[in-house]
C-alpha cells in the first residue's frame, strides 16, 4: 500500500498509508514540505472499504479507527484536520502557539496574526509570491527556550473567498481525485517553487495583523506593542498553559518587532508594503 | 461614578499578578482570571505607587508635577484610575 515519507509536523511525526492511488499522489504532493528522512513514530491509514466504484473510507491512527466517512473529500479534510490538531498538541509543551501565518526572508520573520477569515492565508500566499519564504499559514510555533519561530509548512488552506486572487493555486485537475473538497483548497507550499519554504527557525522582527477591508487598497496603521501583546495572547492556543513565561516571551519578542495593522483588499499592494517593512534595516535598540 | 477622594486610603496592588513594560505602558496579566490589561503611562504610574502603605494623599503628592494639571484635578484623576484598577481586579480593597 502506498505510504508517504515521514512527515514532521511540529514534532508529531507520522506517515500516511492509503490504498487509494489518487489520494496517495495528492498527499505526497500536498504534504511534501513536511517530509523528513527516517522512520516515523506514528502511522495514519486511510483505507477504502465497500464497492470499488463507491467506496467509503476508514481513517485510523496507529491501528485505532478515528472515523469512517462516505467520500474521499471528507476523508482528506478530516485527515488534514487531525494532523494539524496533533501537531499543535505535540508542540504545545515546548512552544507558544499563535494562530497566525508567517513568512521569512534572510532570517527575519513577519508574523501575521488573526482570526479565521482575517486574510492571513491570502496574505502569506501573496508574500511568498513576492519573494518571501513560507513558514506557516495557521500556527506560529514560538520556541519557549530560543524565542525563534519554528517552521510548520503545512498545506495552505485557501478559502473560497480568496480563490479569485489566488487562482494560480487551484488544485490539480485530476478526475481521479474527485470529489475534491469544495469549500477549501489544500495547497502544497511546493507550488511556489523550489526553495520557497523557510529552511529552519528564525527570529520574528515584524508583526502585521491583516484585516480584509473593501475599497482600501493597502494601508498600514502602527500598533502599540502593549496592545499587540494582548492580541497575540488572545490568538494563542496555549498562552494560559505557560502563563508568566509566555508573557515574558511575548514581551521580549515584541521589543524586537515593529507592529502594524494592515487593512487591505489589494493583495499585491499589501505584499509590497509588508516586504518593504521586512527589508528595512533592523531597528537600533 | 467614582468614589469620593479619601486621602487616608492606602491602595494595594493585588498579589499574584505579573507585569511587563512595553514602551512606557504596562501589560498586567492575571493568571487566575486569564485576563490581560493594558495600563497607559499614567495608569502605570498610579499602579506603581499602590504598595499598600502609601496614602492616597501622598500618592497624589508623588505624582504632582509629573502631570500638567491642578492638584484637585490630579486627585480626581487618580481616584478615577484607582476605581478602574479596582474594577479590573488589579487593586485590592483598601484600608
Amino acid at each position: 500500500m502506498p505510504t508517504t515519507a515521514c512527515l514532521w509536523a511540529l514534532g508529531f511525526d507520522v506517515t500516511v498509508r492509503t490504498d487509494d492511488a489518487a489520494l496517495a499522489r495528492f498527499l505526497d504532493a500536498t504534504l511534501g514540505a513536511l517530509a523528513v528522512p527516517g522512520p516515523a513514530s506514528h502511522q495514519y491509514s486511510l483505507a477504502t472499504e465497500g464497492p470499488a466504484d463507491n467506496p467509503s473510507y476508514v481513517i485510523a491512527l496507529d491501528g485505532a479507527v478515528l472515523r469512517r466517512v462516505d467520500d474521499r473529500a471528507t476523508a482528506l479534510g478530516h485527515l488534514l484536520w487531525d494532523l494539524n490538531r496533533r501537531a499543535i498538541e505535540t508542540a504545545g509543551g515546548r512552544h507558544l502557539l499563535i494562530h497566525a501565518a508567517a513568512a521569512e526572508s534572510a532570517g527575519r520573520v513577519v508574523l501575521l496574526p488573526g482570526p479565521s477569515g482575517s486574510g492571513k492565508t491570502t496574505l502569506v500566499a501573496g508574500l511568498v509570491r513576492a519573494g518571501l519564504r513560507y513558514v506557516t499559514d495557521e500556527a506560529v510555533a514560538l520556541g519557549l527556550e530560543d524565542g525563534l519561530v519554528h517552521p510548520y509548512a503545512k498545506p495552505l488552506d485557501v478559502e473560497a473567498g480568496s480563490w479569485p486572487v489566488l487562482a494560480d493555486l487551484a488544485p490539480p485537475d485530476d478526475p481521479a481525485l474527485a470529489p475534491y473538497p469544495s469549500d477549501q483548497w489544500h495547497v502544497a507550499p511546493g507550488i511556489f517553487g523550489a526553495g520557497r519554504v523557510a529552511p529552519g527557525a528564525a527570529a520574528p522582527v515584524l508583526v502585521v495583523a491583516p484585516t480584509y477591508q473593501t475599497g482600501v487598497g493597502a494601508e498600514l496603521v502602527p500598533l502599540a506593542r502593549s496592545h499587540t501583546l494582548v492580541s497575540l495572547a488572545e490568538q494563542s492556543f496555549n498562552f494560559a498553559d505557560h502563563g508568566v513565561h509566555a508573557l515574558d516571551l511575548l514581551a521580549a519578542t515584541l521589543r524586537r518587532c515593529e507592529c502594524y495593522r494592515l487593512h487591505y483588499d489589494d493583495l499585491a499592494a499589501a505584499a509590497e508594503l509588508v516586504v518593504g517593512l521586512l527589508n528595512q534595516p533592523p531597528a537600533q535598540p | 461614578m467614582t468614589s469620593p477622594p479619601d486621602g487616608t486610603r492606602t491602595p494595594r496592588r493585588r498579589a499574584g499578578l505579573a507585569t511587563v513594560e512595553l514602551d512606557g505602558e504596562l501589560v498586567v496579566y492575571d493568571p487566575g482570571a486569564g485576563a490581560l490589561h493594558v495600563l497607559n503611562a499614567s495608569a502605570a504610574l498610579v499602579w506603581d505607587h499602590c504598595d499598600g502603605t502609601t496614602l492616597l494623599d501622598d500618592l497624589v503628592g508623588a505624582l504632582d508635577g509629573a502631570v500638567a494639571c491642578s492638584r484637585a484635578q490630579l486627585a480626581a484623576d487618580v481616584t478615577a484610575t484607582l476605581d478602574a484598577l479596582r474594577h479590573g481586579g488589579l487593586v485590592e480593597s483598601e484600608s
